[in-house]
């Protein structure tokens, strides 16, 4: 009866359906069966910033120097991004991670926009039939402002377009939330989502979000006052207030910069001990800063090697006043370096240093900023910890404009500290403790200071109480002249309690707290415990290798800030020891994150869709990636599967990689590596026919519109297989495409 | 002889009261989409007094006709968000006490709250009673589409306001000849039974 059943349901669509495609393999009839009704067609949008087709083929008419380049004039001559009129329709890329909402042909969608290496930026657009042609309605957080110099955009620091990507939107009780991963190197993967709220307005539908994201650095920015320490020759004698190599403060108001606690009377563990230090800081040579190396061999002519050493005289143990400086008994927040700028006329302040420990120097250095010439010293950022003795940390930063703290700007009053503060990491006595609220400098903190080098068991060991020197290297204080380009305050928000997500995959609809499945990605951590799991071959073609474990996991909510994980523990199935993998937390059966099988789902990618079927089940459109493709980013496939009315933690794949909605181009005769078979994937064709040119390389993010009481709009991104070449046979013509395609279901009705 | 031409101009005009009288006719009207200006925090004091007025829906009915149904429809949310904050919609003049309830968003459970798929659909048609409580608006010509803020500590989210949105409302009035109207109707219609009675005599 069921055998005769699916060819019957098969039939019966197809006369209904203007174009059949695919399959009605493999799927049970008591579950959704998907059928294409038209062939995948590229979207277009009207309007809106640069698009892949206004550069011209390939690297050779990019955005650099093609028909109409990404600036205007463009090519060296820069200019300003293009914006396209509302008349001018373009193929719709470089856009991908759509995020649609609504049902039926009236619907918005947020995208990803991300010219390769040029920008990065979210993108709202409309659409009156259901996502076969968009109407752009606005752009917000973009990266950058800056033109490409090449089609590649790769001569300076390989690019730039690591801004704020994989947008999700939820709207609860007329509120609306903006979820975006932060890409940034180190924040990728590991930080929380970015959170924003917003108030859509008509055509603000990001409002008020800023077009410049705060990630952007100001493009005018100016060194207000800034420190190389290469103006100061050093002679071998001390210099406690090196001038600034810098200046550009617009009054009269002198930077300044002073050690501070060096000059006390401490006792110092030498032997015999010495009482008391007197400040004897010095420029010195001190190599691998961010400065430019410099030419000179020492540190006795002007040369890039310099850097300002903060420490006592350190004279003779035993000797009155001749105490490292540096000392246990010093309070936190007293010793270390203090930095007094005047910002009048600037805005968007950021504060750069590089920072130099010695062996001996002390571990943790907080920063400080006083907004009324010292009269009170306020925290900023985290407790930065040394790299390790003898160790630069370069370019430490503050983004005074990305915390929201604007009483910095204009004013003659702001300064910063560098001090030293007492190791949170120090498991000895006394024991760390510091007092409700934080204040690492508070009067009742307890604690120790410990050494830039660690103790033979890797933890930190005391500071040694008679050694060590801090030194400082390339302190610059930017803003932003007044005059310009004025950025709105948009505060960083990240949410707490994902574990390193990059991005939603669904929102659970009608859920309190809310419920979300999230991707969670930890880089690089095959072989990291609990997981170890066997490595994918290199890729087929690409020779790529990616170790990164990566499972679906699923959150509440009731803030939209603080989520709660709830993932149960499940055990990945494939082990190449023989043994059982350990349990870890993951819905069970969309993904398998330890499979090297070509048919097995290894990758989930986020931005898919949710839906509430007539027979209860939840069904789950996703993109998801095998070990073909050497890359977490999971593209190989659209995928479907379905999860009972009550438990989102147990999903059956319907459509796999064998006998998928989409994917990319087909890969024969390969040898599976867990199964040892040849194979060719996908072994049947997909639901929508055969792969296009434009998603043969990549397919992921699909996005399901529900257009009818069985039909419904597959809007989703690919990109096209010459994207991942390299050298001269490398496209970037057809990337980041977004497409769109009709399917109808039998076996359910759709909400 | 005069009598009959009495009987005939009687029915003549009785016919052409027929031959005049509308059937029954619909006014259809829509109000834009709309978005709360200011939003409701649920955490303090509610800082709305009275119900809000999004738009006014007016019309002038045709001599000698009268009201006899109306529809309303709209959605829960609109292009800007999909959902909406707890909140009541109500038809007539702009104050409860004459206006009738027509839909309402009254659970963080139902889809107007929190569906993510976009704004959700209702719909409403007035009862006998229902028209005869916004009896004046109507002879007016002028209804009032208004809302009011349904209080619910229970998930308020702190620090948040929460926002009203709603799609186009759109109203079908059904409108019918007034009573005295029908009469005459019925009145000739009495006479020209009579006509082709006498004449059968």
């Amino acid at each position: 009866m069921m055998k005769k059943l699916k060819p019957a349901l098969c039939v019966s669509t197809a006369l209904f359906a203007p174009i059949l495609v695919g399959t009605c393999a493999a799927q049970d009839p008591q579950n959704a069966q998907w059928v294409a009704t038209a062939v995948p067609i590229q979207a277009t949008i009207a309007g809106g910033p640069w698009t892949l087709s206004q550069g011209g083929p390939s690297l050779g008419g990019g955005a650099y120097d093609g028909p109409t380049p990404y600036c205007t004039p463009g090519n060296s001559s820069g200019g300003t991004a293009l914006v396209n009129p509302f008349t001018t329709v373009n193929t719709f890329n470089p856009y991908y991670f759509p995020f649609v909402v609504g049902s039926g042909q009236d619907v918005k969608g947020y995208f990803d926009y991300r010219p390769k290496n040029i920008n990065e930026a979210v993108v709202v657009a409309t659409s009156t039939n259901a996502g076969q042609s968009w109407t752009f309605q606005e752009m917000a957080e973009q990266l950058t402002t800056e033109c490409p110099n090449s089609d590649a955009n790769t001569a300076n620091s390989g690019g730039n377009d690591d801004g704020q990507g994989h947008p999700t939107i939820v709207s609860f009780g007329g509120m609306t939330w903006l979820y975006t991963l932060d890409r940034r190197t180190p924040h990728v993967d590991s930080d929380g989502l970015i959170v924003h709220s917003i108030l859509p307005r008509g055509a603000n539908a990001l409002n008020p979000l800023p077009l410049n994201s705060p990630f952007m650095q100001p493009p005018e920015s100016n060194v207000i006052a800034g420190w190389n320490f290469n103006n100061n020759v050093n002679t071998g004698g001390y210099n406690l207030s090196p001038t600034p190599s810098t200046n550009n403060v617009m009054t009269s108001n002198e930077p300044t910069a002073t050690a501070l606690g060096m000059t006390n009377n401490y006792t110092y563990s030498t032997t015999p001990p010495t009482t008391g230090s007197i400040d004897g800081d010095d420029v010195t040579k001190t190599t691998l800063s961010s400065d430019p190396t410099g030419t000179a061999a020492n540190n006795i002519g002007p040369n890039n090697n310099n850097a300002w050493r903060i420490r006592g005289q350190d004279g003779t143990a035993g000797v009155m006043g001749q105490g490292n400086g540096w000392n246990l008994a010093a309070p936190p927040c007293t010793q270390g370096a203090q930095f007094l700028v005047d910002t009048t006329g600037y805005h968007y302040i950021l504060v750069q240093f590089d920072w130099y420990t010695t062996n001996q120097g002390v571990r943790d250095l907080q920063v400080l900023y006083t907004t009324n010439s010292g009269a009170t010293w306020t925290p900023v950022g985290p407790i930065q910890v040394s790299g390790g003795g003898s160790t630069f940390n370069n370019q430490i930063t503050i983004n005074f404009h990305a915390l929201g703290i604007t009483s910095v700007e204009n004013n003659p009053g702001f300064g910063l500290q560098m001090v030293s503060v007492y190791d949170p990491d120090y498991q000895g006595t006394p024991a760390y403790s510091i007092p409700s609220g934080g204040n690492v400098c508070s009067s009742t903190a307890t604690g120790t200071y410990t050494a830039a080098t660690l103790g033979s068991n890797n933890q930190p060991v005391v500071y040694n109480n008679n050694s060590g020197n801090w030194r400082f290297d390339e302190v610059n204080v930017l803003g932003t002249a007044n005059s310009t380009n004025p950025i709105t305050n948009d505060p960083i928000v990240n949410t707490t309690g994902l574990v390193n997500p990059d991005g939603i995959l669904a929102i659970v609809p009608n859920t309190y707290p809310i419920e979300v499945l999230y991707i969670s990605k930890t880089l690089n951590s095959d072989y990291v415990p609990p997981t170890s799991y066997p490595l994918c071959p290199p890729a087929i073609p690409s020779g790529s290798l990616n170790d990164d474990v990566e499972v679906v996991r699923i959150a509440t909510t009731t803030n939209f800030i603080n989520f709660t994980d709830i993932t149960p523990f499940n055990t990945p199935q494939f082990s190449n020891t023989g043994s059982p993998n350990a349990p870890i937390q993951m819905v069970n059966g969309l993904s398998d994150p330890s499979t090297t099988s070509y048919s097995g789902i290894r990758w989930v990618s986020p931005n898919g869709t949710l839906i509430k079927l007539s027979n209860g089940n939840w069904g789950l459109f996703f993109g998801g990636g095998n070990c073909l493709d050497g890359d977490s980013d999971a593209f190989h496939a659209i995928m479907y599967a379905e999860s009972n009315g009550s438990d989102l933690t147990n999903w059956t794949v319907i459509n796999g990689i064998n006998n998928p909605i989409a994917s990319i181009e087909t890969v024969s005769n390969v040898t599976d590596p867990q199964s040892g078979q040849t194979v060719t994937i996908p072994s049947n064709t997909p639901v929508i026919g055969a792969t296009q040119n434009w998603f043969s390389g990549r397919i992921y993010a699909p996005q399901a519109i529900v257009t009818g009481a069985d039909t419904v709009s597959l809007v989703f991104a690919g990109y096209n297989s010459g994207f991942s070449e390299t050298g001269t046979s490398k496209d970037l013509s057809s990337y980041r495409n977004i497409g769109q395609v009709n399917l109808t279901v039998a076996g359910v009705t759709l909400p | 002889m005069t009598k009959q031409l009495l009987t005939g101009a009687i029915l003549s005009i009785g016919a052409a009261f027929v031959l005049a009288a509308p059937a029954n006719a619909t006014i259809v009207l829509t109000l834009p989409s709309y978005d709360s200006p200011n939003g409701y925090d649920f955490v303090n004091t509610f800082p709305l007094t009275g119900p809000t007025t999004i738009g006014t829906f007016t019309f002038l009915l045709p001599a000698g006709e009268t009201v006899a149904g109306i529809t309303i429809s709209g959605t829960f949310g609109n292009g800007d968000s999909g959902t909406t904050a707890l909140s009541d919609y109500y038809l007539g003049y702009s104050g409860n006490e004459t206006a009738v309830e027509v839909a309402t968003c009254n659970s963080i459970f139902d889809d107007c709250y929190s569906a993510q798929n976009g704004p959700t659909s209702w719909t409403y048609t007035l009862t006998g009673s229902n028209l005869k409580a916004i009896a004046s608006a109507l002879a007016a010509g002028s209804l009032d589409f208004t809302y009011t803020w349904d209080n619910n500590t229970q998930f308020a989210l702190p620090g948040y306001s929460q926002y009203v949105y709603a799609g186009p409302a759109t109203i079908d009035i059904t409108v019918t000849p007034e009573p005295a109207s029908v009469l005459l109707c019925f009145s000739a219609l009495a006479g020209l039974a009579a006509l082709r009675r006498f004449r059968k005599v």
